[in-house]
C-alpha cells in the first residue's frame, strides 16, 4: 500500500515514488517502474459552489493533452467508473506506441479534486489491464482512520492525522524527513550502508552519525544545543541510544518541549534508523510521545 | 516568461535547453567503461586509487606545462563499483550488484549510481557504451 497526504492506493512490489511536490491542499506524486512512469496522482482542493462537471473537465484535458502532443488519439467516448464510492469519468489516449488512462473525480469527502494517469506501452495492454484495476479498485482519497500512511521507497510509516509533511529528501543512502504539527515535531532519518558508513566514515560510534547525520536536520527547526541524558540499548538485532532533552521556545509565552532522539543500527537490514520526537509539554505529552512511538516503531523491519 | 528566438538574442538571454527524452531502457543498458589512460591501483584493503593527472593552474601554468599527479581514493562501495566499470557489466546489472551485496533498496541503488557515474564520467575516468564490450563485438560486420 503506498500512502501519501492522506490518500492509499495499492500498487505492485516494484513501483517506487519518484517525484512529489505540493501539499496536502494540492499536490502531484508520481510512481515509476524500474523501467518507465507508471502512475501520476495529482489533487487540488474545490468548493461546492464552483465546481464544474466531470464532462466539462473531461473535455479541458482532452485539450490540454491535444496541446502536448498533436498525435494524441482518444480512443472511445470515454467512459464513467467508480472510485472509493465516488463516481468518476476516464479518457483512454494513445500517442504512438504509448498509451494511457486519465481518470478524475471529486472527493465530497475531504473536499478535494482528484486526477490519476496510468502509463503504458501500447503491446502492454492485456498484461497491464490488470494492473490498471487493481490500482484503482484500491484507491481510497479520504481515509476515516485517524492515521495517516507514508510511504517512502520500502518505508512505511503511520502518524495521526494533524502531522505534515514539512521537508524531505532523498540524499545519496540517507533518506530524511520531517513533520509538523501543532505542538510537535518528528524527524526521521534512513540511513543505508550503515556497515561502510560506521567503518569509513564513524569509527564504529553511533553518537558520531547522530551529530553529523542527524542532528543537522533537527537543528534546522529546534535550537537543541546540547542533550541531557543519554543510555543504550541492545538485542539480537539492534543496538543503540536513546538521548533526551528539552528545549524552550518564545520569551512571554514560551513553550517547552521535550525531545527524544532515538538512533539505532539494524544489522539485518544494515541500515541505521534516527528518529526524533519533540512535543509540547502538557500533562497529556508523555501518553502522545507514548503512542507516537508506538506508530514509529513499524519503521524497522 | 518565453521571449521569441529574436528578442532572446537581443536581451542576450540564453534558451533554454532542451532536455533529451531517453528512454530509461536505454540508460540501463548502458555499459560504463573505465578510461585506458587512467592508472589506478586495487589496495590489499579492497579500496581503490585513481592516478589522474592534472593540468597545473596559475599564472606559473604557462610557463611551465607539466602535469602534476593527484591521486584519488574511492571508498569501499565506490571501489567495488569501479572494479564494476569494464564496460562487461551494464547499469541495470551493476544495480542488481549493489541491491544484492548491500542491501539496498533498488530505487536508492540507482540514484546513487547514477550520481556517482555522473561525477565519474565528468571527471573523464568513465565513459559509456550503448550496450556490453563483448555484445558490441559481436555485432561488429567481419572484414
Amino acid at each position: 500500500m503506498f500512502g501519501w497526504w492522506g490518500f492509499e492506493v495499492a500498487i505492485p512490489d516494484n513501483w517506487d515514488i519518484s517525484i512529489d511536490r505540493g501539499g496536502y491542499d494540492k499536490g502531484y506524486v508520481r510512481i515509476d517502474d524500474p523501467k518507465a512512469p507508471r502512475l501520476e496522482i495529482s489533487w487540488e482542493p474545490y468548493k461546492k459552489d464552483k465546481i464544474k462537471s466531470l464532462d466539462e473537465i473531461s473535455e479541458s484535458i482532452k485539450k490540454e493533452l491535444r496541446k502536448k502532443s498533436k498525435d494524441i488519439k482518444f480512443i472511445g467516448k470515454g467512459g464513467s467508473a467508480r472510485i472509493a464510492k465516488h463516481m468518476a469519468k476516464y479518457l483512454h489516449w494513445r500517442i504512438d506506441e504509448f498509451e494511457g488512462y486519465v481518470v478524475f473525480w471529486y472527493c465530497d469527502e475531504n473536499l478535494k479534486f482528484y486526477r490519476v494517469q496510468l502509463l503504458f506501452k501500447r503491446d502492454e495492454y492485456w498484461s497491464f489491464k490488470k494492473t490498471i484495476l487493481y490500482v484503482l479498485k484500491s484507491f481510497k482519497c479520504h481515509v476515516k482512520s485517524d492515521v495517516y500512511s507514508w510511504t517512502v521507497l520500502d518505508f512505511n510509516l503511520k502518524l495521526p492525522k494533524g502531522f505534515k509533511l514539512i521537508s524531505r529528501s532523498y540524499k545519496l543512502g540517507n533518506i530524511t524527513l520531517a513533520f509538523e504539527s501543532k505542538d510537535s515535531y518528528i524527524f526521521i532519518n534512513r540511513i543505508s550502508v550503515a556497515d561502510v558508513l560506521l567503518e569509513e566514515k564513524y569509527e564504529g560510534d553511533l553518537m558520531n552519525v547522530l551529530e553529523n547525520e542527524h542532528l543537522p536536520n533537527v537543528r534546522t527547526r529546534l535550537k537543541i544545543s546540547k542533550f541531557k541524558s543519554s543510555r543504550s540499548f541492545q538485542d539480537e538485532f539492534h543496538s543503540g541510544l536513546v538521548i533526551s532533552s528539552s528545549y524552550k521556545i518564545g520569551l512571554i509565552t514560551s513553550k517547552e518541549f521535550s525531545v527524544r532522539t532515538r538512533i539505532w543500527l539494524c544489522k539485518k537490514a544494515n541500515k541505521i534508523y534516527a528518529v526524533t520526537i519533540a512535543v509540547r509539554r502538557t500533562p497529556e505529552s508523555d501518553k502522545f510521545r507514548r503512542r507516537l512511538e508506538t506508530l514509529l516503531s513499524t519503521l524497522c523491519p | 516568461m518565453k521571449l521569441p528566438g529574436v528578442f532572446s538574442k537581443i536581451l542576450g538571454r540564453k534558451k533554454p535547453e532542451e532536455v533529451p527524452n531517453i528512454d530509461k531502457d536505454v540508460v540501463l543498458n548502458l555499459a560504463p567503461i573505465r578510461n585506458p589512460a587512467i592508472t589506478w591501483r586495487r589496495y590489499k584493503s579492497g579500496e581503490v586509487a585513481l592516478i589522474v593527472s592534472i593540468k597545473k593552474r596559475g599564472l606559473m601554468a604557462r610557463r611551465d606545462k607539466s602535469e602534476r599527479e593527484k591521486k584519488i581514493i574511492l571508498d569501499k562501495i565506490g571501489s567495488y563499483v569501479w572494479t564494476l566499470c569494464d564496460g562487461e557489466h551494464t547499469f541495470k546489472e551493476i544495480v542488481d550488484a549493489l541491491v544484492e551485496n548491500y542491501k539496498l533498496h533498488r530505487r536508492e541503488a540507482e540514484i546513487s549510481l547514477a550520481k556517482y557515474l555522473d561525477v565519474l564520467s565528468k571527471k573523464g575516468v568513465i565513459s559509456f557504451m550503448p550496450n556490453k564490450l563483448s555484445l558490441l563485438k559481436e555485432e561488429k560486420p567481419q572484414s
